[in-house]
């Protein structure tokens, strides 16, 4: 199953707190996801900070990574979420030089993402757990988007968790509803091309397979048509980047999602009861035919 | 519509097995009517009900709405999850808003109006019964319909009736595709006549034109000659 869903704000200036929005479209879609919650979340980032959510299967690791982040920059905010580290770091080298450098650490250990707009959380279980450790409720910035999951290919632990992204290329982060059945050759023609994966999660295809296209010269827009042709199975999946966000459906249709749109914000999510929850409106919505591709502009 | 016999349940803080229970209740107590209030697109609201009764939604419903009923009548006065009316055996259901996936899936008789769109797989499995669209049906609609009749007034995604078996579908706009095994039909008289009560009789606006879609029964048999038309069948 898993759940997708979430919130954007065309305005920074917007009356209900994005983040106990998007708390409660992920609580409602808690029960298609019990394993894990994510959310990526968008900051305007004034500062010049990178974002950087480093997964730590490793019991007692994140003290450890967070001493080597401040190495290699400087921590700015910090918060070991106890299997995932997030932090806000002044840093101006090259973030696959930090994502290596963070690998190298211990084999438990790897970067989940880099971004300077998008922060990725992650936790096991509900949302609550994502809130109790990161305190998402707190967050009123113009876009969360997440996910719960419900594991099917690969192992329930923080790394194989959602939002997945292609880790030193920053900015871009997927959430995938569904199951991609020619992963294993995708990921192997990708890996040829010398594409790191960091994950056994099937999803992670996605932003490796966006992220070459888009290096061929293929807009957002036209990569994910690509993906739409390229990928096999079923899945309904949110893509964001540092200005734009989609959401993707398969040629079958045969995962649920609708939108509602007004003029301050549009709320997606897996299942119209959690999408009205969240917003608190009995908003009507529309649900995306098979094979569309939808772009919001940020 | 509701009168004084009309029985008000309020969905704030019932639990879904609560409500079903009120409704059944209702039926088996000769109750005409319930008005169901603050749906907020909750899911399985009045579902297994099977003595005759009437159900007024104000407002959206989620998943699987006057699902597994006999002899059941309803007005949902919003737009409806996937799968509404699921497996009806008799009674009318009527849309006023958009439906989501598989309306009407399987269902075994009686009617189901949507006023608005309806989204992918729209009739599937149909079985028997009446399904109406007064917009545009999603991808595949008429899936494996095996009896029974869709009327689309507006245009329909690609593969539409794809391995149907039986029954009609009368489009009033454009197929993107037609699926496997469809075949365009004279109609019989009296049909169209039919079709048009059917939109009269909930005020939707009828088409200019309708055409009539069925099986041409390609795929009823396995044929190994016609290996690459089931190739293309999905």
């Amino acid at each position: 199953m898993c759940g997708v869903g979430g919130i954007f704000f065309k305005s920074a200036e917007h009356g209900q707190k994005t983040g106990e929005i998007a708390y409660r479209i992920l609580d409602g879609i808690f029960r298609r996801g019990p394993d894990s919650t994510g959310v990526a979340l968008w900051h305007a980032n004034a500062a010049g900070l990178l974002y950087v959510g480093v997964n730590c299967e490793t019991p007692g690791g994140g003290a450890m990574i967070l001493e080597a982040l401040d190495r290699l920059g400087t921590v700015e905010q910090a918060t070991d979420g106890d299997g995932f580290v997030r932090a806000a770091i002044q840093y101006d080298g090259s973030e696959a030089d930090l994502v290596d450098a963070i690998d190298a650490l211990d084999p438990g250990i790897s970067v989940g993402s880099v971004g300077r707009h998008l922060e990725v959380l992650k936790h096991m279980g509900g949302v609550a757990n994502l809130d109790a450790a990161f305190d998402l409720k707190s967050y009123d910035g113009r876009l969360a988007m997440g996910l719960t999951r419900y594991a099917t290919e690969s192992r329930i632990d923080f790394t194989n968790a959602q939002p997945l992204t292609a880790r030193a290329t920053s900015d871009l982060a997927i959430v995938h509803n569904g199951h991609i059945t020619n992963y294993h050759h995708l990921r192997a023609s990708y890996a040829l091309k010398g594409y790191e994966f960091s994950t056994q999660n099937d999803s992670e295809v996605i932003p490796i397979m966006l992220i070459d296209e888009m290096s061929n010269g293929a807009s957002f827009e036209e990569a994910l048509h690509i993906s739409v042709e390229k990928l096999d199975g079923c899945f309904t999946y949110i893509a964001v980047t540092d200005d734009r966000f989609a959401l993707v459906k398969d040629a079958y249709a045969a995962k649920p999602t609708v939108v509602a749109e007004d003029d301050d914000f549009v709320a997606m999510s897996s299942d119209p009861q959690s999408l009205r929850e969240g917003v608190l409106s009995d908003i009507d919505v529309w649900e995306p035919g098979a094979g569309e591709v939808h772009v919001w502009q940020m | 519509m509701a009168n004084v016999e009309t029985l008000v349940i309020d969905c704030l803080d019932k639990p879904t097995r609560d409500i079903n229970n009120l409704i059944r209740q209702a039926a088996d107590d000769g109750v005409p009517a319930v008005e169901i209030l603050n749906t907020r697109a909750r899911h399985n609201i009045g579902v297994g009900i099977l003595k005759p009764i009437h159900l007024i939604y104000r407002g959206h419903v989620g998943y699987y709405t006057v699902g597994l009923c006999d002899g059941v009548t309803a007005e949902i006065h919003g737009s409806s999850g996937w799968g509404v009316g699921d497996n009806l055996l008799a009674g009318e259901v009527v849309v006023e808003g958009n439906a989501a996936s598989s309306a009407a899936p399987s269902i075994r008789g009686g009617s189901i109006v949507v006023k608005g769109n309806a989204g992918p797989r729209a009739g599937i499995y149909l079985k028997s019964g009446d399904l109406t669209v007064g917009g545009d049906a999603g991808y595949m609609s008429g899936f494996m319909m095996q009896n029974g009749r869709m009327i689309v007034c507006g245009n329909a995604a690609k593969g539409l009736g794809d391995s149907m078996y039986q029954g009609q579908i009368w489009l009033g706009g454009k197929a993107e595709e037609m699926g496997s095994g469809v075949t365009e039909a004279d109609a019989e008289p009296g049909e169209l006549d039919a079709v048009l009560e059917t939109l009269e009789r909930h005020q939707i606006k009828a088409p200019k034109a309708f055409r009539k879609l069925q099986s041409d029964r390609s795929l009823w048999n396995f044929n190994k000659h016609d290996f690459a038309a089931w190739k293309d069948a999905l």
